[in-house]
C-alpha cells in the first residue's frame, strides 16, 4: 500500500521536465519534495495525479500500475491534489469552492438533484456539516460567505487544502502550500499536515522552506534537474553534501 | 469531372474573397465576424438593383462599407464595456447577420438575383468554362496580393500584427488599436459586398444566403489552422471544390450540406480550436 | 429554493388568470407561443446558465423532438403521449452525444458547432423525403385531449413551463448545479476533485435538450402541422436572446425574457422583420445589459449554505 512513481521521464517540447524522477509515499507518513525551480517537482505531481502524460516511468496506486487512468479517475481512486498557483471559482462562494470536493462521496447526480430525493437532501445536510469543520480546522470560517475572488492567494492555499482532504483521499499531494503563510497560518497547516498523517493518509509536500521541511515530514526526496538527486531523513538529507552543494546552500 | 472543380473554383474563390477578411479579423480583433455573409447578400443584392455594373458594384461596396461600419461600432463598444473574449463579439455578429437576412429580404424582396455576364461558356481542352471564374480569381488574386504587401511591408501591416500579437504593446507603441480593428470590420464589409456582387454574376444570390456564406467562410479560414489570408484562400478554394463535388456526386439533395458537415467534422474532431485549452496545471 | 417559488406562482398564476379572464383566441394563441418560447429559453438557461454551455441550435432539438412525435403519431398511430416521451428522449439523447464530442472545445467553437448542427438537421429535414414531408412538412398531427382546445394547451403549456422553472430551481441550487457550474468554469479542478467534467456537463445539456424536445412536441401536436421552418435558426437566436435579457442564472429569467420579447413582437408591424428584431434584440442583449452575458454573477449559492449565513 503505497503511491510511488519510479523512474519517470517527460518532455516538454524540447525542455526535459524530469528525466528519471522517482519519489515514493508511504501512508501515515509525510514525504517531503524539494528540489531548486524548474527541477519537476510540480510536473512529477502532475504525473502521480495523471494530469501529464509519461513518456517513460510508472506510477503505481497500492502496487496498480495507474497508467491511462485520467486524473478524475484517480481522485476517484482518492489521491486529492492543490495547484501551486491556486484554483478557485472566483464567482462562487469560499463554501461552495471547498463542498465541490464532496462530488466523490456523495452519489446524487442530475436525476436525483432534480427530484430533490431524500438521499439529495441528506448528502446536502452532510456538506453542510464537512464543510464546516474542514473551514474551523483550516481558520476559514470567517470567509465562507465571501466569493472566490475576494480573499487572498495565502488564504486560497488553505482553501486548497481544505478542498483536498474533504475528498476524503488516501493520498493527498500539496504543492507549496505554505508559500506566502505567516506564523499563526504557518504552524496550523504544520499541524494540520501532521494530523492528516497521524489519521493513515500519505503527504506528499512540495515546499521551498527546508525548516518547514524538516519539521513535518519523515522523509525527503531531492530532485535536480529532472532527477532524483537523494531521498532519506530530514536529517540525512541536511548533511548530504550534494544536496547542500546544488541546493541547499547556505539554508541548511 | 473537371467542369465540377471549375465551377467549385468559381464559388470557393468567392468564398476565399470573404474568408480573407474573416481571418483579418482575427488576426486583429481576435474574434470571428459571423455577418460575413451578410454583408455579401446586402451587397450582391444591392448591385442586382442597378442598371448598370459600376453604378452597382459601386452601391454594393458603399453598403457594404455601411454594413461594415455598423459592425465596428458595435465591437469597439463592446470592447470598452470590458468584454475580453472572442465570444461576445462574435454572438453579437450573430444578431448582425440574422438582422442583415431578414433586412435584405424587406428592401429587396425575395426573388433571387442573377445576373450572369457571359452568356456562353468557352471551351477550353474539351472544358466548358465559365468565363466568370477567371474574373472571380483575378479579384481574390489582386485583393490578397494586396493585403499581403500591406501586411508585410508597411507601419500599417507592422501595427496590425503587432495589434494582433498583444493589444496592450500596440497601443503603448502609439497605434490607435480600435482604429485598427475598426478599419478591419470596414474592409470585411466591403469584401463581403464584392463577393456578393460577383455571387450574383457567378450563381446568383437571394436573402436566405447570408448563414451558409458565413458558415463556408468559417470553414475556410479554420480548415488550415487560421494562420492568415494565404491559408483562408486555400481553404476558400478547398471548400468550394468540396461543396462542388458534393453536389455533383454525392446522393441527391445533400450536395449543399457536404461543407456544412465538412467543417462540423473539422470542428467536432477538435484538430482547430480558436483558444488554447490545453491549461497547464 | 423558496425565495423563487413564490414569484414564480404569482407570475405564472397571474399570466394564466389574465389569460382566461379575457380568452379570446387572438390573447390564448399568443399565450402558447410565448409559453412554447419560455421553454426553449429555459432549455438554454439550464444548459448556457448552468453547464456553460452556449448552444446556437436549440430549436434544432425541439425540430427533432417535434418530428419524432410527428412522424410516429401519424405514421405509425403511436399514442400521442408516448410520442411525448420519444420527443424528450430522441432530444436528450442527440444532446448527450453532441455534448459528448464537443464539450471539450472552447466556447467559440462550441457554439459554432451547435449553429452547424442546427444547419444539418435543418438540411436533414427539408431532404428527408416521404418521412418528413421534405420543405412542406407534416399536416395533420393529432392533438390529444388538452391541446384540442386553445384554453386547455394554454394550460398544458404553462403547466410545464412552471414544472420545468422547478426543475430549473432544483439544479441551481443543488449539490449538483455547484459542481456543474465549477466544471464549466475550471474543468482542470473540477477534475482533480474526481468529477468526470465531460459526462456531467453532458447530462446537464441532455437535460436542456429534452426540454427543448418537449418544446417541440408541444409545438407540434399544439399546432397540428410542422415544417422545417417552424422551429428555425431564427427561434435558436430568439431563444438565447430571450435567456440572455431575461437572466440565464436564474430560473425563471428565461420565462421573464420570453414574455417581453413575445409580447414586444406582437407588436410589430410585419412576420417578415421577425429576424431584424431577433438580430437586434441578441445584439441589444449583448451589448446594453454586458453583465447579463458577461459578468452576472454565475453562482447561486447552495441553498443550505446561504440559509446558514442569513440565521
Ligand atoms: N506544461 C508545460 N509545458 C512546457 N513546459 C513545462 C510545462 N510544465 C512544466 N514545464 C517546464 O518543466 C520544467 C519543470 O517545471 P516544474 O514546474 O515541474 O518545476 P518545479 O520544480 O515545480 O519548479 P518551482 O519550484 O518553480 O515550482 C520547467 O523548466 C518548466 O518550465
Ligand atoms: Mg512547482
Amino acid at each position: 500500500m503505497s503511491l510511488t512513481a519510479t523512474d519517470i521521464h517527460v518532455a516538454f517540447g524540447g525542455v526535459q521536465a524530469l528525466d528519471g524522477a522517482s519519489v515514493h509515499v508511504e501512508p501515515g507518513e509525510v514525504t517531503g519534495l524539494i528540489g531548486p525551480n524548474g527541477a519537476g517537482k510540480s510536473t512529477l505531481v502532475n504525473c502521480l495525479t495523471g494530469f501529464v502524460a509519461i513518456d517513460r516511468g510508472t506510477v503505481w496506486i497500492d502496487g496498480i500500475a495507474a497508467e491511462g487512468s485520467s486524473a478524475h479517475r484517480r481522485a476517484r481512486r482518492g489521491i486529492a491534489r492543490t495547484f501551486q498557483t491556486p484554483r478557485i471559482d472566483p464567482d462562487a462562494s469560499v463554501a461552495d469552492n471547498i463542498a465541490m470536493a464532496r462530488h466523490r462521496l456523495n452519489r446524487t447526480r442530475l436525476p436525483g438533484s432534480v427530484l430533490r430525493t431524500p438521499r439529495c437532501r441528506r448528502e446536502e445536510r452532510g456538506d453542510v456539516t464537512a464543510v464546516h469543520e474542514a473551514a474551523e480546522r483550516f481558520g476559514l470560517t470567517d470567509v465562507l460567505q465571501r466569493r472566490g475572488s475576494e480573499i487572498p492567494v495565502w488564504q486560497l492555499r488553505l482553501v486548497e487544502v481544505a478542498r483536498a482532504t474533504l475528498l476524503e483521499p488516501r493520498y493527498v499531494m500539496l504543492d507549496e502550500p505554505a508559500a506566502g503563510l505567516g506564523g499563526a497560518e504557518l504552524e496550523l497547516l504544520g499541524s494540520s499536515i501532521r494530523g492528516l498523517a497521524a489519521h493513515g493518509l500519505g503527504v506528499l509536500l512540495i515546499e521551498h522552506n527546508f525548516a518547514f521541511v524538516r519539521q513535518h515530514a519523515d522523509t525527503v526526496t531531492v530532485l535536480d534537474r529532472g532527477r532524483l538527486l537523494a531521498t532519506g531523513t530530514p536529517q540525512a538529507i541536511a548533511g548530504n553534501r550534494a544536496v547542500v552543494d546544488s541546493y541547499l546552500g547556505a539554508t541548511a | 469531372m473537371i467542369e465540377f472543380v471549375v465551377q467549385g473554383l468559381a464559388l470557393g474563390a468567392l468564398y476565399a474573397l470573404i474568408a480573407i477578411p474573416l481571418s483579418l479579423v482575427w488576426l486583429t480583433a481576435h474574434t470571428l465576424d459571423l455577418a460575413i455573409g451578410g454583408y455579401a447578400v446586402m451587397g450582391g443584392m444591392a448591385f442586382a438593383t442597378a442598371s448598370d455594373r459600376s453604378t452597382g458594384l459601386a452601391l454594393a461596396l458603399g453598403v457594404g462599407a455601411l454594413c461594415g461600419l455598423v459592425s465596428a461600432a458595435l465591437f469597439v463598444t463592446l470592447r470598452r464595456l470590458g468584454a475580453t473574449d472572442p465570444m461576445a463579439p462574435g454572438l453579437v455578429s450573430v444578431g448582425v447577420l440574422i438582422a442583415l437576412g431578414s433586412l435584405a429580404q424587406a428592401i429587396f424582396g425575395i426573388d433571387p438575383a442573377f445576373q450572369a455576364n457571359f452568356e456562353v461558356p468557352i471551351e477550353i481542352g474539351g472544358v466548358r468554362i465559365n468565363p466568370q471564374v477567371f474574373l472571380n480569381f483575378a479579384a481574390v488574386a489582386v485583393i490578397l496580393g494586396l493585403i499581403v504587401v500591406v501586411l508585410r511591408y508597411t507601419g500599417l501591416g507592422r501595427a496590425m500584427r503587432a495589434s494582433a500579437a498583444s493589444p496592450a504593446d500596440a497601443s503603448l507603441v502609439g497605434i490607435g488599436v480600435s482604429r485598427l480593428q475598426s478599419l478591419v470590420f470596414v474592409l470585411g464589409g466591403m469584401l463581403g459586398a464584392l463577393a456578393g456582387a460577383l455571387l450574383v454574376m457567378t450563381s446568383g444570390l437571394s436573402f436566405e444566403f447570408g448563414l451558409g456564406l458565413t458558415l463556408s467562410a468559417i470553414g475556410a479560414v479554420i480548415l488550415f489552422g487560421l494562420r492568415g489570408p494565404v491559408t483562408a484562400v486555400l481553404g476558400g478554394l478547398t471548400i468550394g471544390v468540396v461543396e462542388a463535388l458534393g453536389s455533383g456526386y454525392a446522393p441527391a439533395g445533400i450536395g449543399p450540406a457536404v461543407p456544412v458537415l465538412f467543417v462540423f467534422i473539422v470542428l467536432a474532431s477538435g484538430v482547430f480550436d480558436f483558444d488554447d485549452r490545453t491549461v497547464r496545471p | 429554493m423558496k425565495s423563487l417559488l413564490w414569484p414564480t406562482v404569482v407570475l405564472v398564476g397571474a399570466g394564466l388568470a389574465l389569460v382566461l379572464i379575457q380568452s379570446d383566441p387572438s390573447s390564448l394563441e399568443l399565450s402558447r407561443v410565448a409559453g412554447i418560447y419560455a421553454l426553449l429559453a429555459l432549455s438554454v438557461g439550464i444548459s448556457y446558465g448552468q453547464a456553460g454551455i452556449l448552444s446556437l441550435g436549440q430549436a434544432a432539438f425541439a425540430s427533432v423532438g417535434a418530428y419524432g412525435s410527428a412522424i410516429v403519431t401519424t405514421r405509425y398511430e403511436w399514442n400521442p403521449w408516448a410520442g411525448m416521451v420519444l420527443a424528450m428522449a430522441l432530444a436528450a439523447g442527440l444532446a448527450y452525444v453532441l455534448a459528448r464530442l464537443l464539450v471539450r472545445l472552447s466556447a467559440l467553437a462550441l457554439a459554432l458547432a451547435t449553429l452547424l448542427f442546427g444547419e444539418l438537421v435543418h438540411f436533414a429535414l427539408t431532404r428527408g423525403g416521404d418521412l418528413t414531408g421534405g420543405y412542406i412538412g407534416l399536416p395533420g398531427i393529432e392533438a390529444p385531449a388538452p391541446l384540442d382546445s386553445r384554453e386547455g394547451t394554454h394550460l398544458v403549456v404553462w403547466a410545464v413551463v412552471a414544472l420545468v422553472v422547478l426543475i430549473a430551481t432544483n439544479i441551481s441550487t443543488s449539490a449538483e448545479g455547484r459542481t456543474v457550474r465549477g466544471a464549466a468554469s475550471d474543468p482542470v479542478l473540477a477534475g482533480s476533485l474526481g468529477v468526470a467534467v465531460p459526462v456531467r456537463l453532458s447530462a446537464v445539456f441532455a437535460l436542456s435538450g429534452a426540454v427543448a424536445g418537449l418544446a417541440g412536441f408541444l409545438f407540434a401536436h399544439s399546432s397540428g402541422y410542422l415544417a422545417p421552418e417552424s422551429l428555425s435558426i431564427e427561434m435558436s437566436i430568439a431563444a438565447l436572446a430571450m435567456a440572455v435579457i431575461g437572466g440565464r442564472y436564474s430560473p425563471v429569467g428565461p420565462v421573464v425574457g420570453a414574455l417581453v420579447v413575445v409580447l414586444a413582437l406582437d407588436l410589430l408591424p410585419s412576420e417578415d422583420l421577425a429576424g431584424l428584431f431577433y438580430g437586434l434584440l441578441i445584439i441589444a442583449a449583448i451589448v446594453l445589459l454586458p453583465r447579463g452575458l458577461l459578468g452576472i454573477r454565475r453562482s447561486t449559492p447552495v441553498s443550505p449554505f446561504r440559509k446558514k449565513a442569513s440565521a
